[in-house]
């Protein structure tokens, strides 16, 4: 399987660095277009997510993405050294159709939009930081 | 991130200059928008042309500029690439969320003939 580590400091402004290099790899690979666009999304979605949440803000930490490839797939693994994410059920949510500015939805989107690009999401969180692990399986491909 | 904002048959037309509207410009944004509708403006319209990325934080900026409107107004979007019309689909926000148009002059002429805000 090949590789590649990504890695930024914990700061907003750098997290679009991460989603053209993920968009630069897709390039390379058996994805359609609109599998690119939705995984450069996805990346964006989880780097902000570490950031504002585990890092609360804080510009210090580093966000790590490490990318793998093999003939079946793409695997991204966004991780961080912050706080763990605490409801884990925020990972499942669906988007429901606001039918009234209440039912906006204030936050989520981003968990769903990184559910969206992939085929499966899982996150781990332990001492030595969290990950969010995002598959991406090959059009045509047995995955 | 710029704004370019005029005034157009009573609608406020606001285009964003900035390829991107993410987390790192959402705030900025979301600050602009609070600044019109303090001042009066309640029917705008956003021109995303020149917007060719958006995530969930942008979106989210959207929404609650139109939760500050609280239903006195309308934001209407207009000019949306591929990338920011799939967006809007996938989260479904264009299901009476938003009317989109695709061009300024549909949405300005639209929006102008709404019952003024009160």
């Amino acid at each position: 399987m090949d590789s590649i580590l990504l890695s930024i400091a914990s700061r907003l402004e750098l997290v679009q660095l991460l989603g053209l290099a993920v968009r630069g790899v897709c390039g390379g690979l058996p994805l359609t277009s609109d599998e690119a666009d939705a995984l450069e999304l996805a990346v964006c979605e989880a780097a902000n997510n570490a950031i504002k949440h585990a890092y609360t803000g804080r510009p210090d930490g580093v966000v790590q993405v490490t990318l793998a490839v093999d003939g079946t797939g793409l695997v991204m693994c966004v991780s961080d050294k912050g706080a763990p994410l605490e409801d884990k059920q925020k990972l499942n949510n669906d988007l429901a159709v606001a039918r009234s500015l209440e039912d906006l939805p204030e936050g989520g989107m981003g968990l769903f939009l990184i559910r969206n690009a992939a085929d499966s999401v899982g996150y781990k969180a332990g001492e030595h930081g969290n990950v969010l692990i995002i598959r991406k399986g090959f059009s045509g491909a047995k995955v | 991130m710029e704004f370019e904002d005029r005034i157009e048959g009573g609608v406020t037309v606001v285009s964003l200059k900035g390829q991107r509207m993410d987390a790192a410009v959402a705030p900025l944004f979301k600050s602009h928008m609070v600044d019109l509708i303090q001042h009066g403006n309640k029917r705008i319209v956003l021109n995303l042309e020149a917007v060719d990325f958006m995530d969930s934080s942008g979106l989210a900026s959207l929404m609650s500029s139109m939760k500050t409107l609280g239903g006195s107004g309308e934001i209407a979007v207009c000019c949306l690439g591929d990338k920011v019309r799939k967006l809007f689909a996938i989260t479904r926000l264009d299901r009476g969320v938003f009317r989109i148009f695709g061009t300024t002059t549909e949405a300005v002429a639209t929006l102008a003939e709404a019952p003024a805000a009160e």
